[in-house]
């Protein structure tokens, strides 16, 4: 990997080509012949036409829907960001459209179609780390007007309403049916003090489903609250197949935090992190057609008061026979070994498996880059102080104010890279986290398909030992056993009936869940990646502004 | 004892922006600065001074006849930096500002930059002379490359730094400008040699003996606090004490930026990897999956090449003037130091004379009177120097202030391009597939 840093293309090098675009961009940087410092800067490889204005390079992509908005708005100065004002909206009713079955966007499985509300919200959405952020109300009686809190990342909400979007689309197609839950998570609070302490989240839900009692509602739930439903969901869905999405993490350092009341960025950091993640598990479950309907889900939406879920303390007695089942589980994992006839099966599970190798080295690449990313940003106030403390003693005045304004600028940058870390972050690496969770309710779910062809199995056996038995009897002359023993027969052929008839349940079952947890892969894919590379594009914008803003103090200096 | 009389001049003078007392300076300033501006900065204006190039007829008393203003003679450029073992040759292509025509080209080594340095400081007068800095000597061995490594990008990143020939170039570069259209060294004879002439000078080895820095800096430091008889050069030491720390850090810190910047576009170049490492199935979702990270890859190697050179850019315009004058500083540091030793050495003589026995009296009285015209030079000599080393600085720093602002803007302005059409690409990949 030496390779990987680059002569700066100065001294009539060639830069080398690293992928040949279709418009040659990489147009050999020029140099500066007649100072005597050689600091022309290298240049990226742009479009031969780079002598004109920029503009043009906008201009050029003018069929790019995304590159005419960020061309006006950078045209025009702050109120760039204002733009995300109505993106929410946009997202909402974008969302709205999709989930009402009178739109017309919504048909077909084909992404192109869809691509139009996509690309309607994304670009408006995509400088969303300003510092202007809409700030978020619990939702109204309306549906498209909710505003995100007020938080930092707010790229992860709207992560989520695009998530959800795509995962309402897809159920759209599979169900068939009118289908509406929107879900939010916020406005997370601190109850009590000490050891007891714990933290309250407001859970608001927007839906059209009937079965609901009202349309809006919103409630308050501790985090126990979701895990005791997920342990309710796991118990009745798991053993027949369905992926149940997994259950937020527990987390002790970043609780033990909140409990001492410790009140710094990596605990407010944390409480952002864990709300956004308990809106994701909810939306997944939102999204599941199955899922979506089950009554412990609708209890834990609407119900103000639910019973503690103290079940799912660790130290509590059902904690405990957790624990045990768990370990059950890992042992039959390795004993129960399954002859596989069905090699779609076989396939999936390697796929699964290799898929998750990637997601993981794909999220401990993201985590250092995080990482990097929040270094330079400390580095970029350090180099600001340091600016700032030139300008003091600069006796020269438009030098010492062109230093000051630097220092600023710096400042501004620094906050730059912070929100696009944070933007790393909640995008990619909490995506990843939650797939890779995901594809460990996937090998549960396998698992479970194995233990029921074990059911099986030991059924058939079971039977022809009774069936031994039977003739055995026969032969041996005892009548009287003979009687029980026929019982006993049918009642193991009907087991080992309802055993077969399980085991094909649980394929079925398994094999939809795949096709939706694949779609759903790619759709939530493919919206993260437009949101983050957007965000890329974004920060690029506001170093533009800031810098231009810079240019004219610089070159008044002197 | 005589003091503040003598310079009404430069007790008037506090920016380098106001009306230069004497014509006689304004004049050489003038040329000096003029040829700075053409052979450097471009799209500066010209210096103030030059404007005031006709006014200034009113008659100030002038002591000497006004010399022949100054012009360097030559041109260089250091073209090319070619490691031979574990020494570095560096290539001097060297033209006559006069005539184009005459052209010379010449290998060094760095020792040969240092027997120049040495030849300059030896051969004149440089009391009242910021001299201009010699770049340190580029480390070439693989141990230091590792460790310049380590120290840029991190431990956890195990790529090698390369060699950094062309920021050395440029550094020599601008220390061979600096000496060459000085107006006081630009004339020494050492420089033509240096220049023009094929053999290098005989490279002797020039023993820096370790106890004369550490007893200057011993010096520095017991009389560099010893107040000044004059109010300007009294706020100048002051100032320079305090900015030349201040320019250090800030140099330090800025370059802890082009490394994170760097850090950065390693860390997407190795996120942009990974993602090549697809799923193994030819159909279903990993072949739309594989495609989406293909191109996500390649938007990130976009973002990963904006960073990169912007670290460059960086490191070519703020950087280069941050390190320079970081060096720079120290120069004028010790220039004022000199003139601070005269000063005293004037004070001490004029005390002299206080105490003097009337037979040693016309001795000591003239020794008092050698220590004053010393002093009263090298503080003229200062005086020019400082206003034309400041006016330099604030020129150069202006110039490298909008080429940083200026490749930044292009650097993002040609990633956000490249960004677009990535996410252009994605939003039109085809993402439909048969479920398995």
């Amino acid at each position: 990997m030496a390779d990987d840093r680059e002569p700066p293309p100065l001294f009539d090098d060639e830069k080398p080509d690293k992928k040949e675009e279709e418009d040659d961009l990489f147009a050999t940087p020029n140099e500066a012949p007649k100072e005597e410092v050689k600091d022309e800067p290298a240049s990226l490889p742009t479009e031969p036409v780079q002598d004109k204005a920029s503009e043009d390079l906008f201009a050029a992509d003018d069929d790019l829907f995304g590159a005419q908005n960020m061309q006006e708005d950078s045209a025009a100065p702050p109120q760039l960001e204002v733009v995300d004002e109505p993106p929410p909206e946009m997202d909402i009713s974008g969302e709205g459209e999709e989930v009402d079955l009178d739109s017309p966007e919504t048909e077909g499985p084909s992404s192109p179609a869809k691509m139009e509300p996509d690309s309607d919200s994304s670009p408006l959405e995509a400088p969303p780390m300003a510092e202007v952020l809409p700030p978020a109300k619990p939702v109204t009686e309306e549906k498209p007007k909710p505003t995100p809190a007020p938080r930092k990342p707010s790229m992860e909400k709207s992560k989520e309403e695009v998530g959800y979007t795509s995962f309402a689309q897809i159920e759209e197609e599979e169900s068939g049916d009118q289908f509406a839950l929107d879900i939010k998570v916020h406005d997370p609070g601190k109850i009590g003090d000490g050891m007891g302490a714990y933290m309250s989240y407001k859970v608001t839900t927007q839906t059209s489903i009937p079965a609901f009692r009202r349309p809006s509602m919103t409630v308050t739930r501790r985090f126990s609250d979701f895990l005791g439903l997920h342990e309710k969901l796991s118990q009745k869905h798991v053993h027949i197949g369905r992926i149940v999405p997994p259950a937020p993490e527990k987390s002790v350092v970043g609780m033990t935090k909140i409990k001492m009341s410790k009140e710094d960025t990596s605990s407010t950091e944390f409480v952002e992190k864990r709300r956004a993640l308990l809106e994701r598990f909810l939306q997944r479950i939102s999204i599941h057609p199955v899922l979506q309907m089950d009554p412990d889900f609708r209890d834990f939406l609407e119900q103000d008061e639910l019973p503690r879920a103290t079940s799912t303390s660790a130290v509590s007695g059902a904690g405990v026979l957790r624990l045990i089942k768990g370990v059950g589980d890992t042992l039959s994992k390795v004993t129960i070994k399954m002859d596989e006839s069905d090699q779609w099966f076989e396939e999936k599970q390697n796929q699964v498996e290799a898929l998750d190798q990637q997601l993981k080295k794909l999220h401990a690449s993201v985590e250092a880059l995080v990482t990097y990313r929040k270094e330079l940003g400390i580095s970029t106030a350090a180099f600001a102080k340091s600016t700032a403390m030139l300008s003091n003693s600069e006796e020269h005045t438009a030098l010492s104010r062109a230093l000051s304004q630097l220092a600023e600028v710096e400042e501004k940058i620094e906050q730059v890279h912070l929100e696009q870390a944070d933007n790393d972050f909640f995008l990619l690496s909490e995506l990843l986290k939650d797939y890779i969770g995901i594809i460990q309710a996937i090998r549960i779910v396998f698992h479970e398909r194995v233990k029921s062809f074990h059911n099986w199995q030991n059924a058939q056996q079971t039977l022809a030992k009774k069936r031994e038995a039977e003739a055995k009897f026969k032969q041996t002359g005892k009548t009287d056993k003979i009687a029980h023993a026929q019982e006993e027969i049918r009642e193991w052929e009907g087991k080992v009936e309802k055993g077969r008839e399980d085991f094909e349940e649980i394929s079925k079952t398994i094999r939809t869940e795949i096709r939706r947890f694949e779609t759903n892969r790619v759709k939530d894919f493919r919206n993260i990646i437009i949101k983050y590379m957007e965000t890329l594009m974004n920060s690029q914008q506001q170093l533009i502004k800031y810098w231009e803003g810079f240019l004219p103090e610089a070159k008044a200096i002197a | 004892m005589r003091s503040a009389v003598l310079y009404p001049s430069v007790i008037a003078q506090e920016g380098e922006d106001q009306d230069v007392p004497s014509r006689l300076t304004s004049t050489k300033m003038d040329n000096a600065t003029e040829e700075t501006n053409t052979n450097g900065t471009a799209d500066v204006s010209d210096s103030p001074e030059a404007d005031q190039d006709t006014p200034e007829s009113s008659g100030l008393p002038e002591p000497t006849l006004p010399p022949k203003p100054f012009e360097p003679v030559f041109t260089v450029k250091v073209t090319d930096a070619a490691k031979d073992g574990e020494v570095v040759k560096y290539t001097l292509k060297t033209t006559k500002i006069k005539s184009d025509s005459e052209e010379y080209k010449v290998v060094r080594l760095y020792e040969d930059f240092e027997w120049l340095e040495h030849c300059l400081i030896t051969q004149n007068d440089i009391a009242g002379i910021i001299v201009p800095p010699l770049p340190p000597k580029p480390s070439t061995t693989a141990q230091s490359a590792e460790a310049r490594s380590k120290k840029q990008l991190g431990n956890d990143i195990k790529l090698v730094v390369g060699d950094e020939f062309e920021k050395d170039c440029r550094s020599l570069e601008k220390y061979l400008y600096l000496v060459v259209t000085h107006p006081i060294l630009g004339q020494d004879e050492s420089i033509t040699k240096f220049l023009t002439v094929r053999e290098a000078p005989t490279r002797a080895k020039l023993k820096k003996s370790i106890f004369s820095n550490l007893s200057k800096a011993v010096g520095e430091a017991r009389k560099g606090g010893h107040k000044d008889v004059n109010e300007f050069f009294q706020k100048e030491r002051d100032t320079v004490n305090e900015v030349s720390v201040q320019m250090k850090e800030a140099k330090e810190n800025f370059m802890k930026i082009v490394y994170g910047e760097q850090r950065v576009a390693v860390g997407l170049s190795h996120l942009s990897t990974a993602l090549h490492l697809g799923g193994q199935l030819q159909e279903g979702a990993d072949v739309v999956v594989n495609k989406l990270f293909t191109q996500f890859s390649e938007g990130l190697e976009d973002a990963k090449q904006g960073l990169e050179v912007m670290a460059v850019n960086d490191e070519n315009t703020l950087g280069f003037s941050l390190d320079l004058y970081s060096r720079y500083l120290e120069a004028e540091k010790e220039m004022l130091y000199r003139r601070t030793c005269k000063m005293m050495e004037f004070e001490a003589a004029s005390k002299a004379v206080e105490k003097a026995k009337p037979q040693k009296r016309e001795m000591v009285v003239a020794a008092r009177d050698k220590a004053e015209k010393e002093f009263e030079d090298i503080s003229k000599a200062a005086e020019k120097e400082l206003k034309n080393f400041h006016h330099q600085r604030v020129l150069t720093f202006q110039d490298s202030l909008v080429r940083h602002a200026d490749a930044k803007i292009k650097a993002a302005r040609d990633t956000y391009a490249l960004l677009t059409k990535c996410v252009t690409a994605l939003k039109t990949l085809d993402t439909s597939f048969k479920p398995l």
